[in-house]
């Protein structure tokens, strides 16, 4: 567990082979199941949410936002809506390839503006 | 002759009118502070420790109207964790980086501000914060990030007095907001993840001379030195960073300690480590100590037990007592004897695994098998507690104590580290516990017995204190920006507002020109909340 904080790129390659081990999936990334009061489940990953309400990413990739004391219920599951990659759909090579690509990825953070802007 | 004492009569009753009185707060008037609940004159609103107000305009059956009056920005960003101080229509409060500031309670509007100026290096633990005032006669004082004791002018800001505590450069300093009692203003030192040796210490409130320390390390030849071993008392930590209460009848302050450091590596501190994690009752006059209790003794996991003392007199087993009451950082509600520090009652207020129990005895019955070790053990409270500094209330209506609670377990990592001065001193990491997301609560805790009687979740682990009121209202924050209102009785939710920003500090009231206030820090401003 501790290593995973150390050495994220370990984490990153976990997170890709099995994206349900516990201590890879971040727990911002876990599953979140909206319940309405009419019954309809809405699936996704949440955005942002507070004791009142949710803000979240379908996996339709529509933005929807709850109150909860509107809803029947609110189901946090720690699980990953990102398919796992096995060994058949990504051999070692390719998988170390990936990683390095990824490490290589240092965009600007969200909202930041980009110099000269 | 005639005319000239008119001008000045007249000009005298312009100013009175138009202006909020200058306040004169002495020590009868903090002794009686419960008596004027139109202010809050001291950092938990009296000495025993309550947050609590006998005013009841704002009540369980129009909270839901509750409307925001005014905001004060500090203009300054960080955690805003002030427990400001309303005086005769005038509050005084601190911010972040040692800002301060008196605005005007109905208004909102500055009267003066005072920023302090730090030097560069700097090494709080935990933001730079600061606590709030404390005030005497008509002077304001203060315990600053570079570990100096300050006395402010309260009509104009202006500094009177400023006296070096310690050296900010060992890294130790003050977050603390002070007490005064008598005539003396009493400060404890933050510094525990840095090696400091802890103290508590009491000044002069008219010159700023030291009148006593009492460290919270014993040194050689001293009770409690015992407890230390080699020279790891030198570096033993045990700070002081949160407000004592103070029982006027028995003439003692309780203040409680912090960590013994480093904080989760033990393998060099053998024994108890007193006076570590421990509540301290202390002659007001002298500083001497008259008990101690130990809640946590060689502690491995971070849990200071600096919470506020909260003091009730009860019947106990049929006998009238003098109780201290503390919702403890490391998972236990404790009831002690406040007149001698008899250990009454432990009884865990969520799920508690370092140890199984409190004994008999007042020890707790640790858990050996979770010890950590460089691999990483999980243990339940983690290092930031089931709760921590900030503020329960008591409500003698209900006979409940509010506490704001999170279910963070963290893993434990422990390894030995060398001590330098100036630099953090933990031996360790710990990092939440990755498998289940942490949460919190306002919980509302039998005071006599600990028995949960009712909570209402936060979806995150909180950093806001808990105000409670003879309107039955009792007010907490989230650290996801709610500021909220629940009945006191059933934790039934009244009201709530978004205010942007975790909430780190617990709300107070008091009323001007019959209206009653509820005021909160968040973000980098002050809000007033009242009814339309």
């Amino acid at each position: 567990m501790i290593e995973s904080v150390r050495e994220p790129d370990k984490q990153l390659s976990a997170l890709m082979l099995d994206p349900n081990n516990h201590y890879s999936v971040p727990l911002s990334y876990g599953t979140v199941t909206v319940v309405t009061r009419d019954g309809e489940r809405i699936q996704g990953v949440a955005l942002n949410e507070d004791t009142y309400t949710i803000q979240m990413m379908t996996e339709e990739q529509s933005l929807r936002f709850f109150q909860k004391k509107d809803s029947k219920e609110v189901i946090h599951e720690h699980k990953s809506l990102m398919p796992a990659y096995s060994n058949d759909a990504l051999s070692a090579v390719q998988l170390q390839d990936l990683i390095a690509y990824l490490e290589t990825l240092r965009g600007a953070a969200s909202g930041e503006l980009k110099e000269g802007r | 002759m005639k005319r000239t004492r008119l001008v000045v009569l007249l000009l005298a009753s312009l100013f009175l009118a138009g202006w909020p009185s200058h306040a004169q707060v002495s020590y009868e008037r903090l002794m009686g502070a419960a008596k004027e609940p139109k202010n809050w004159l001291t950092y938990s609103g009296r000495y025993s420790g309550w947050r609590y107000s006998t005013l009841n305009q704002i009540n369980t059956g129009n909270a839901s109207q509750l409307t925001m009056q005014w905001a004060f920005q500090v203009s300054d960003l960080g955690q805003f964790e002030t427990t400001a101080l309303e005086v005769d229509g005038i509050i005084y409060g601190t911010g972040q980086n040692d800002r301060a500031f008196a605005i005007e309670a109905r208004t909102g509007r500055a009267i003066w501000r005072y920023q302090r100026n730090l030097p560069e290096k700097l090494q709080p633990c935990c933001g730079m914060v600061n606590r709030g005032f404390a005030m005497l006669g008509d002077r304001l004082f203060m315990a600053t990030l570079d570990a100096h004791v300050i006395a402010l002018d309260a009509k104009t800001g202006n500094l009177l007095w400023d006296v070096t505590a310690a050296d900010y450069r060992k890294a130790y300093t003050f977050t603390v907001a002070p007490l005064a009692v008598k005539n003396e203003v009493i400060v404890g030192v933050s510094g525990g993840e840095y090696g400091v040796r802890g103290f508590i210490d009491a000044y002069d409130p008219a010159t700023g001379r030291r009148l006593w320390r009492f460290d919270t390390v014993p040194g050689p030849g001293e009770p409690g030195h015992e407890t230390w071993t080699g020279d790891s008392w030198k570096t033993g930590g045990s700070p002081a960073w949160i407000t004592g209460t103070y029982d006027p009848d028995l003439n003692l302050i309780y203040w409680p300690t912090g960590n013994p450091s480093p904080s989760n590596y033990a393998g060099e501190r053998d024994g108890d480590n007193l006076y570590s994690n421990s509540m301290l009752a202390l002659d007001a006059d002298t500083g001497k100590l008259k008990w101690y209790y130990q809640f946590t003794p060689h502690d491995l996991y971070d849990y200071d037990a600096t919470q506020i003392p909260v003091l009730i007199d009860a019947d106990w087993e049929g006998q009238p007592r003098k109780l201290l009451i503390q919702a403890n950082r490391n998972g236990f509600f404790y009831v002690l004897d406040r007149t001698n520090g008899k250990f009454l009652l432990g009884k865990p207020f969520g799920t508690v695994t370092w140890a199984s129990a409190i004994g008999k005895d007042g020890k707790p019955i640790v858990n050996t098998t979770l010890k950590a070790n460089p691999e990483g053990t999980r243990v339940c409270p983690g290092a930031l507690g089931m709760t921590n500094w900030y503020s329960p209330s008591y409500n003698p209506e209900t006979g409940l104590l509010y506490v704001a609670t999170s279910t963070e377990c963290d893993i434990f990592t422990s390894a030995l580290q060398k001590y330098r001065a100036g630099h953090d001193f933990l031996g360790s990491v710990y990092v939440p516990d990755p498998v289940e997301r942490p949460t919190g609560a306002l919980k509302a805790l039998d005071a006599l017995t600990g028995a949960e009687k009712w909570s209402f979740p936060y979806f995150s682990n909180p950093n806001g204190g808990a105000l409670s009121t003879s309107g039955g209202v009792v007010f907490g924050g989230d650290s996801d920006g709610n500021f909220i209102a629940l009945d006191a009785k059933t934790g039934h939710d009244l009201w709530h507002v978004q205010l942007g920003a975790a909430v780190y500090s617990a709300a107070i009231t008091f009323e001007v020109d019959g209206k009653q206030y509820v005021v909160i820090p968040c973000g980098s401003a002050l809000f007033a909340f009242a009814l339309r």
